[in-house]
């Protein structure tokens, strides 16, 4: 069996391109199927980072709404986020919808299983795109 | 020509679990390690509950009607994971998925549960979808 033991991936033809096959005859991007940023927080009180990657910092924005911020940016504001947040307030599904899509950061706002918006204890979000 | 580098595993050297790798935009970098989706399940809820695919799967338990516990293979390092996912409708419903309470969600395990958000009845989709990002153990 081979390791190969490195610190850093760039690709030869093109820094940002590598291939890499799939697990049947395809291959596939490794850029491209990277997630570029993820982040936990809660969201309750004095909200906190819980744990990320490619984040600096979240911002509350007043109830339910938060700002987080991207440590390196986005290529552009098209990438696909995905937003879930744990049961709270006694509500057993709490959901969540972008308001503001930009390079460096997003905004969300969560609310529970009918409708009303609420401070969710844990959220979650993932961004899948094209880094700058 | 373009090159090719015939490899089994990738370790980094400074630290073992954290590779750099150039973005897309060539100005910024990613980490390969954080950026890899650790653990997905694609399942049908309906009827006896059975896996379609899978990765980092260990197993699948029926909780009840619209509960349902994922088992990882490797176990992430905390509970501070990112799982989200998506499922199909339930006759003209709609349903969705999100994680149960908090003390059923574990490094090894997680509680996840699909309700309607037309009614929020309970449902049990035949097709539930979701990932996880995070830091392995």
């Amino acid at each position: 069996m081979s390791t190969l033991n490195v610190d850093a991936l760039v690709g030869n033809t093109s820094a940002n391109a590598i291939t890499v096959r799939g697990e049947g005859s395809a291959t596939t991007s490794l850029q491209q199927g990277l997630c570029k940023a993820w982040i936990y927080f809660r969201g309750t009180g004095t909200i906190a980072i819980s744990d990320s990657h490619n984040i600096t910092s979240i911002t509350d924005n007043g109830t339910a709404t938060y700002t987080v911020t991207i440590a390196n940016d986005m290529g552009n504001a098209t990438y696909a986020l995905s937003i879930v947040g744990d049961n709270s307030g006694g509500r057993q599904n709490t959901y969540g919808f972008a308001l503001v899509y930009a390079v460096g950061s997003f905004q969300i706002r969560m609310h529970d299983d009918e409708s009303t918006v609420i401070d969710t204890t844990a959220t979650g979000c993932t961004v899948h795109g094209d880094l700058a | 020509m373009a090159s090719q580098l015939k490899v089994n595993t990738l370790t980094g050297v400074t630290t073992a679990g954290s590779i750099v790798v150039t973005g897309e935009g060539n100005s910024t970098t990613t980490n390969l390690q954080q950026g890899l989706c650790k653990y997905w399940c694609d399942w049908d809820q309906s009827g006896t509950i059975s896996v379609y695919d899978s990765f980092n799967h260990a197993s699948i338990t029926d909780d009840a009607t619209s509960l349902t516990t994922l088992s990882f293979t490797s176990d992430f390092a905390s509970t501070n994971y990112v799982i989200s996912g998506a499922t199909t409708g339930v006759g003209y419903d709609t349903a969705n998925v999100g994680t149960d309470a908090r003390n059923e969600k574990l490094a090894g395990q997680v509680q996840m549960r699909t309700k309607s958000i037309i009614d929020n009845n309970a449902e049990n989709p035949d097709d539930v979808m979701v990932h996880a990002h995070g830091d392995l153990a």
